[in-house]
């Protein structure tokens, strides 16, 4: 006799039919595939996408931050270069000094004696010069600077003239009262002579040159 | 050989073939589950149906974390509720619960019973006993869960599971008492 197993209900279904299968009709596939929808591109590996994305946008903020840095860092580096170049350069300090030590000419011009050959730059004087000529006067190549007080230079337009040997002011009675030998122009391309000495009157002024003797001007100083 | 995964890709990039291939592998299967919560051949049709237009609609939502099959299995559950519940079926509330042991004898009587024979007693049972009994004995839901899903009370779930049993125990006493009438 064989044994008899008592199983419950449920189990014994289960059993028995948990592996059932059954083929459904041919049609089902029709029915469902007209229903199935048309899926856009995004909706595949939307996770990697994201990832994709982010990285992307990760990688342009880092590349956007190494540009500003060698940017800041370049502008830097310039700026500095330019600083140095500032000090180095001599003509960048006289600019300077020309708009700054406007005054501090003054001294300079006072000590400077008679008839040497000087090269002094007097930009005090270059800058009378251009003032006095705009108070309605042609400009010309030669002006008579006031000096506080005691200094007054006559200036001559060296290109004017080549080879000057002397510069010499005569006066009414034929006097050679000033000879300047060998001038040698100022940085402005101007000969620049003392007249602080000279009594008022009126002077010839003449050009001593390797070929001739020329009267530059006649001037009358008060 | 393309592995699921493949196949599902294929499904997203609108590969009609992928998409047939696909139901081909599951049809089968999960035809036998919506039979079982089926009472009727057109009722199953319809759940597997509705399952499977389910599955393609969310199968972009599918994040390959688990079984492929269980994700499809749950979709075709689901939908069977649905519509079971949407054709009007309905739950006696029974506060009392009843807990009547349901055992069988398994002897040469029911061996001879075939897989359809047994299916064609679970499609005889009541629309709320033959779902209980199914999301209970062969899916594996508590009676809280089955309770929380249906909307119903946890001895309700019990009682009706309990139920369902009682009714098979007596269709399988009348088949063998047949049978034993036969030989005798």
């Amino acid at each position: 006799m064989s044994e008899l197993i008592k199983t419950d209900i449920g189990d014994f279904f289960v059993k028995h039919t948990k592996n059932f299968e059954k083929e459904p009709p041919d049609s089902m596939w029709e029915n469902i595939e007209s229903q199935v929808p048309q899926y856009s591109v995004s909706t595949v590996n939307n996770s990697l996408l994201k990832y994709l994305v982010s990285g992307i946008g990760l990688s342009i903020i880092i590349i956007a931050a190494i540009l500003f840095y060698f940017q800041v860092n370049q502008n830097k580096t310039e700026q500095s270069f330019i600083n140095q170049k500032n000090v180095n350069n001599p003509n960048s300090k006289q600019i300077v000094d020309n708009k700054i030590d406007y005054t501090d000419k003054k001294s300079t011009l006072s000590s400077i004696p008679e008839n040497t050959n000087t090269t002094i730059a007097t930009k005090q004087n270059s800058n009378i010069k251009i003032n006095k000529n705009n108070l309605n006067k042609p400009i010309t190549n030669n002006v008579a600077s006031e000096e506080p007080k005691k200094t007054m230079k006559y200036s001559i337009n060296a290109a004017t003239y080549k080879n000057i040997n002397e510069i010499i002011f005569e006066n009414g009675k034929k006097e050679n009262v000033i000879i300047l030998k060998n001038p040698v122009p100022n940085a402005f391309g101007f000969y620049e002579i003392d007249i602080s000495k000279l009594s008022s009157g009126t002077y010839n002024i003449w050009i001593i040159t390797n070929e001739n003797k020329t009267l530059h001007k006649t001037e009358t100083f008060n | 050989m393309q592995s699921e995964k493949e196949i599902i890709l294929a499904c997203l990039q609108n590969n009609h073939e992928a998409q047939k291939l696909l139901y081909k592998i599951f049809a089968a299967k999960m035809f036998g589950i919506c039979y079982r919560f089926a009472q009727k051949n057109n009722q199953a049709e319809d759940i597997m149906q509705e399952g499977f237009i389910k599955v393609f609609k969310n199968l972009s939502k599918f994040k390959f974390q688990g079984s492929f099959e269980g994700w499809v299995k749950r979709i075709i559950i689901n939908a069977a509720i649905d519509y079971l519940k949407k054709y009007g079926m309905h739950f006696q509330e029974i506060n009392e619960e009843i807990t009547e042991q349901c055992d069988i004898v398994e002897d040469e009587a029911t061996s001879k019973l075939s897989v359809e024979d047994l299916m064609e007693l679970i499609k005889a049972l009541p629309d709320s006993k033959r779902l209980i009994f199914n999301l209970y004995a062969y899916e594996g839901y508590s009676h809280k869960e089955i309770a929380e899903k249906l909307n119903i009370s946890v001895s309700t779930s019990k009682s009706q599971y309990c139920k369902a049993k009682k009714m098979l125990q007596e269709q399988l006493i009348n088949i063998k008492n047949k049978s034993y009438e036969r030989v005798n």
